[in-house]
């Protein structure tokens, strides 16, 4: 089933990238709602470590002069996407994010959505954030944040 | 403050001292590798629970606070570990946050931990 928006089109790629679903031990299945669920937008529910949260930080758009009488106006949408990745161990926080790095680059025709078309995608920073909480079950948790540019084409249509 | 009975202390924990370290990339690290003190008498009372979101975790949780109280010392330090199995066969991990003499006086003491869902 073709995605319908970005971020499904990211949870998608990071489901079918066995290195990365096999390291966090996400087996969630989309269709059916079974298995273990690591990889959430916005927000997770009740994961334990490791999960990820994934954010659409901010986009910007650059709308393309429509052709007389045309309705369709097409744009170029720039834009960054965060990934957070938890894990109770600080090195193995970093290593997560090198496996989702490698499965997001370039991955431009593999992410893919209905009715648009992503031109560019690519780590541009990496950072750990403090905190200091315990985690389900473990008496530290690391948090280490990974940045994405990105920038697709598409359109919507105007009266 | 007395020394409860034998009465009170109608359960049991496990307490896994936190051995300190650090992991290559210099991240501080707690490990348990062996049980300090086995089925340790005691009661076990759950305080505050609620489900919340965690910010700096960026998930729900569901945050249970525990007060364990003892008749004898035990030397529990923060995020020690305490496994507690309660009458229903469920198995709650514990991190303690404190532990303190009740009124100084060597007879009970109170083991304050939480339990992150």
């Amino acid at each position: 089933m073709a995605s319908t928006d970005l971020a499904q089109a990211v949870l998608v790629q990071l489901r079918a990238t066995s290195a990365v679903a096999n390291a966090f031990g996400d087996t969630w299945n989309p269709t059916n709602n079974t298995g273990v669920m690591k990889f959430f937008f916005d927000w997770a529910g009740q994961p334990d470590e490791p999960y990820l949260t994934a954010i659409e930080a901010w986009e910007t758009y650059e709308f393309m002069t429509r052709t007389t009488g045309k309705t369709l106006a097409p744009y170029i949408a720039t834009g960054q996407l965060q990934v957070l990745i938890y894990q109770s161990d600080r090195q193995a926080a970093r290593a997560l994010g090198v496996l989702v790095a490698a499965a997001l680059n370039d991955q431009t025709a593999a992410i893919a959505w209905t009715g648009f078309t992503l031109m560019n995608l690519r780590m541009a920073r990496a950072e750990f954030a403090s905190i200091t909480v315990t985690g389900p079950n473990v008496p530290i948790a690391f948090n280490r944040i990974l940045t994405f540019d990105y920038e697709y084409s598409g359109s919507i249509t105007e009266p | 403050m007395r020394s409860p009975s034998a009465r009170c202390l109608i359960n049991t924990v496990d307490i896994y001292r936190g051995v300190k370290g650090q992991d290559p990339d210099g991240g501080y690290r707690l490990t348990y590798p062996s049980l300090t003190y086995a089925g340790v008498p005691c009661t076990v009372q759950v305080g505050e629970f609620i489900e919340q979101f965690d910010e700096q975790q960026n998930r729900m949780t569901q945050a249970l606070t525990y007060r364990i109280m003892t008749g004898q010392p035990y030397a529990v330090n923060a995020r020690d570990k305490i496994v507690y199995v309660d009458g229903n066969g469920v198995t709650h991990t514990i991190m303690a946050e404190a532990n303190r003499d009740e009124a100084g006086r060597g007879g009970a003491f109170t083991i304050r931990g939480s339990e992150t869902l």
